[in-house]
């Protein structure tokens, strides 16, 4: 090995060290206050709520084979699978639509504005719009169109995967706007010489350029897709439609009757699929940023 | 080598900031000052037989005033020793006559006194009195006059404390509206009292414990906190009457057990302490933490008990929901749980309205057979028995009612609430009154058995909304509903199960063939007894083909990780006790002889009051005490009861707010019992 290499190596080595320290403070919170604890949780998820005596995989067998959890991972996941992509897509469109518009400065702060409103003002906002004598029914009779009792039939699921958007829209388009004006504009002018179109710079250029941003607009996307919980629960109570009863419902819900047991497995479960998820999108997209 | 101490700079800046913050938020150790107080009794001058006042003059002198063991001679006292002697007052002699014998003098603390003359307190300054009036929506409870201000405490028709402040001057008056003073007025345990310091400073009232109120500040604080003062004195047995307080000293006139005789208290300070040095440590650093998810006065009443039992034993009582905090039932649940599960929860819990079956299944009550088993012959078993399906007793039941359906023969033999309503329908009308029916509803889905281990029975729920339907109909119920009606099923939950209508009362007058009442209290039970004496009545569990129902309140459990388990039990023990369930007027109290105690029972029949449908009216129903042989009547009846209604208060309101739909805004009962179906089966499955 040369010397130059060696030296390279050594300086890479020492800025993993230095950059080690910078995030140690955060790091021992993280430890003290998430691990540590999480290390309780996955005792518990083999052992009884109050006793703590041993139970084996009892509480696994119980957790899976509890209906309300196989409803609430079957929601949990339907929303995720709808949520995310459209909220991925929607944002890049929006993004790549106003990176083009030279004063869409106003819409951006349009777009941001819904991060703005506190979610009890959205509940509220929402329960005046979707209450079956709300706006939306009223503006619909408008049009002799009948109404529905959106909070509590399976609209209830498309209320909330609108919300969700609505809400993180702002975020995920400036994330997008942030990596569309890092991509060099020769690299356009080229290909507009070239002789190609919009939608062929799009497809060849953006898109490809855009691919490592996809793993962090995505992680960031999925675990918003968890909070939108607040706004179901707020709006529709401890048991709502059954459309939206996700995981976090069973969750409060084991947590009110004390049944820690099976919290302890359902966080176990939650926290697997994630890094399995989050390995995969790291695997396929996070690489493509070194 | 410069860029790493930089680093370490920073970290060092940073692990010191955390270290500082950590400090600054470091639970803070318990320092909170408890002051100890023993309670002196004073020696009263043998003229006073009832203290009528007693203040504190400005030069320290304790002045009271009263009367003799006839009621006619008054007179007023001095003490320049805080009651260690006596001496007649010279005003003694000179004092205007008073209208009446239920008439009395005041002072106030420069000496000036004032007449209180039924409703009007007549002033005597500059020779010239002047009247205060106060009829205007008060009864008159105690007042205190510093300079140009008068205070009065009046309680309204509702039974609300409030102080009211004269400025007699201006001749105007204000209600006195602090809100921490309006809260401690509500806990008032006495008859209600109200002193002034002579500084004018400040105002002292009872209201858990004596409470101070500071007039520049508009604050009120706690002077002595309930706990200290039950410890010194007896409040159940010896309510406060009277205060009067000056700086540190401060004197309390209570009314003794036999409720003609005053007793005067002083109340020093720091002694306690020092003589608890001599005795021996019988765990005075045990506290005893009792729970109860909402206000529970006989709880509240219970506490002065143990503490005059148990000296060397702290109490505390936390209420879980008192529905101004933002708090919702469903948070204090959660909250509780996760103080039961970091071992810091109660010691005694008041299952009511909690999950008791979860508690039990997860081991977090503590067994209590043997507390319960050696009181076995004093109290209703068979109400114990019923609520506990183990071979062990977690929980205890201390009150109950027993929901009845009331009517003629034909109705209360009909065995199901189904065949009742069947057997309503063929009545002539009027059948049941507005009133009645959301009672009849709750308690009919209280004594259904549609609510099953893994689901809702669709067909029984079904079958019980159409009845709710029938009987709307013939409760001649309204259609639309505004608000929070007193018809709505909401309402009923709200106030469920400590509502009821007077169900004899309006059969006796001929409004009603029929309803749903409840057997709880030595008063109904009298009522239902006299009528059914008088007209075709009769009554029967309700729904009794699934059960002979009744409903358990005051339901009592011991936190299996209490680490004050034997003061629990104590506590536990001497609330089934005679003595302490006396004063319970939640129900029926478990404890046998309670029970007997709350009845008017003679050898035979006597006349005891009459009931009127109307307060205008002149000819109503004669209530007569109940015999020997219609108590023990009563009694076997009580102890056929062997099925507690276990209500689960998610579930109920889940089942009443479809039920309100379909009553009110016209939903259709098979969508309804859809919507009740999935969500109750859901939480039910979890």
């Amino acid at each position: 090995m040369s010397n130059k290499k060696r030296k390279e190596k050594h300086m890479k080595k020492a800025g993993a060290w230095k950059g080690l320290f910078f995030i140690l403070p955060s790091l021992c919170g993280l430890v003290l206050f998430y691990l540590l604890p999480y290390l309780d949780v996955i005792k518990r998820s083999f052992s009884s709520p109050v006793t703590g005596a041993f139970t084996g995989l009892e509480n696994y067998r119980l957790v899976f084979g509890n209906e309300a959890f196989q409803l609430a991972a079957q929601n949990t996941v339907h929303f995720i699978i709808t949520c995310v992509p459209i909220l991925v897509i929607s944002s890049l469109l929006v993004a790549v639509i106003l990176q083009k518009i030279v004063k869409g400065n106003l819409l951006k702060i349009g777009f941001l504005f819904p991060m703005a409103i506190p979610v009890a003002s959205v509940v509220l906002l929402w329960k005046g719009v979707f209450d079956p004598q709300g706006f939306l029914n009223s503006f619909l009779n408008l049009f002799g169109i009948s109404g529905n009792d959106w909070m509590n039939t399976k609209s209830a699921f498309w209320v909330l995967v609108f919300s969700y958007a609505w809400k993180n829209m702002g975020y995920c388009m400036i994330l997008w706007l942030a990596s569309l004006a890092a991509i060099p504009k020769e690299i356009y002018e080229a290909a507009k010489i070239d002789g190609s179109g919009e939608v062929t710079c799009f497809l060849h250029i953006t898109l490809p350029n855009l691919l490592p941003s996809f793993f962090t607009i995505t992680v960031i996307s999925l675990i918003n897709s968890f909070k939108v919980y607040r706004e179901a629960y707020l709006v529709a109570g401890d048991y709502p439609d059954q459309s939206i009863y996700m995981m976090q419902h069973l969750f409060n819900n084991w947590f009110r009757d004390l049944s820690l047991d099976k919290l302890a497995v359902g966080a176990v479960i939650n926290t697997a699929i994630f890094v399995v998820l989050i390995w995969g999108f790291w695997k396929g997209w996070g690489q493509m940023d070194e | 080598m410069k860029k790493i101490l930089s680093i370490l700079l920073a970290m060092g800046l940073m692990i010191g900031t955390i270290g500082c913050s950590n400090e600054g938020n470091a639970p803070a150790e318990k320092k909170e000052e408890k002051l100890e107080y023993q309670a002196v009794k004073i020696e009263k001058p043998e003229d006073i037989q009832k203290i009528q006042f007693l203040v504190y003059l400005e030069d320290g002198t304790l002045r009271i005033g009263g009367s003799d063991q006839s009621g006619e001679e008054r007179t007023v006292w001095d003490s320049k020793n805080n009651g260690k002697d006596w001496i007649l007052a010279g005003d003694s002699e000179q004092l205007p006559e008073l209208k009446n014998q239920n008439a009395f003098y005041k002072y106030s603390s420069d000496g000036k006194f004032y007449a209180v003359e039924e409703q009007t307190i007549r002033l005597y300054e500059d020779t010239q009195p002047s009247t205060i009036n106060i009829a205007e929506g008060g009864s008159y409870l105690d007042s205190a006059l510093c300079e140009q201000d008068f205070y009065l405490l009046v309680e309204d028709e509702t039974g609300t404390k409030q102080i009211r402040k004269y400025n007699l001057l201006e001749q105007s008056w204000e209600n006195m509206e602090s809100e921490e003073l309006v809260q401690a007025l509500k806990k008032t345990t006495g008859y209600g009292c109200l002193a002034a310091d002579p500084s004018a400073e400040a105002l002292y009232t009872e209201g858990e414990g004596i409470v101070k109120y500071s007039v520049k500040k508009d604050e009120a604080t706690q002077a002595i906190n309930a706990e200290v003062l039950n410890s010194c004195i007896d409040t159940i047995n010896e309510p406060i009457t009277g205060l009067a307080v000056q700086g540190k000293n401060i004197v309390v006139c209570t009314m003794g057990e036999s409720g003609n005789e005053s007793n005067l208290y002083f109340l020093q300070k720091g002694q306690t302490e020092k003589n608890e040095k001599d005795k021996p440590d019988t765990g005075k650093n045990t506290v005893l933490e009792i729970y109860s998810l909402k206000e529970n006065s006989m709880i509240r009443n219970s506490l002065a008990f143990f503490r005059r039992e148990h000296t060397d034993i702290s109490i505390n009582y936390t209420v879980g929901y008192t529905g101004t905090d933002g708090f919702s039932v469903s948070d204090a649940i959660r909250k509780l749980n996760t103080e039961i599960m970091a071992g810091e929860g109660p010691d005694i819990i008041v299952l009511d309205n909690l999950p008791a079956e979860e508690y039990i299944s997860k081991g977090v009550l503590e067994p209590i057979t043997d507390i319960v088993n050696e009181k076995k012959d004093e109290i209703f078993f068979n109400m114990i028995e019923g609520y506990n399906k183990e071979s062990e007793i977690y929980c205890v039941p201390t009150t109950f009612r027993i929901p009845v359906i009331i009517g003629n023969s034909e109705v209360v033999s009909a065995g199901s609430s189904n065949a009742v309503v069947d057997q309503m329908e063929q009545q002539e009308s009027p059948v049941l009154t507005q009133q009645d029916f959301p009672y009849a509803a709750m308690y009919m889905f209280a004594t259904s058995d549609m609510v099953e281990k893994d689901g809702i029975n669709e067909e029984k729920l079904t079958a019980y909304y159409n009845d709710l339907l029938r009987l709307k109909e013939l409760g001649n119920v309204t259609d639309k509903i505004v608000g929070e009606s007193d018809y709505s099923m909401k309402q009923a939950v709200n106030i469920f199960p400590y509502g009821e209508s007077d169900v004899p009362i309006d059969i006796y007058f001929g409004d009603a063939k029929a309803g749903v009442g409840q057997i709880a209290y030595g008063d109904t039970y009298i009522k239902l007894n006299s009528a059914r004496k008088q007209a075709d009545i009769q009554f029967d569990y309700l729904n009794k083909s699934s059960g002979n129902y009744y409903i358990p309140t005051e339901v009592l459990g011991i936190n299996s990780m209490s680490p004050s388990k034997d003061a629990a039990k104590e506590f536990l023990s001497l609330y089934l006790t005679e003595e302490v369930q006396n004063t319970n007027t939640m129900g029926f109290s478990i404890n046998r002889n309670s029970m007997r105690n709350s009845i008017a029972v003679t050898d035979l029949p006597q006349y005891y009051t009459t009931s009127y449908k109307n307060l205008e009216d002149t000819s109503g129903l004669d209530l007569y005490t109940l015999s020997t042989d219609e108590f023990n009547e009563l009694l076997q009846f009580v102890e056929l009861a062997d099925t507690p209604v276990q209500v689960d208060a998610a579930v109920t309101e889940i089942v009443m707010e479809q039920a309100d739909k379909i009553l009110y805004e016209g939903l259709d009962v098979q969508t309804a019992v859809q919507t009740v179906c999935d969500k109750i089966n859901l939480y039910l499955k979890e």
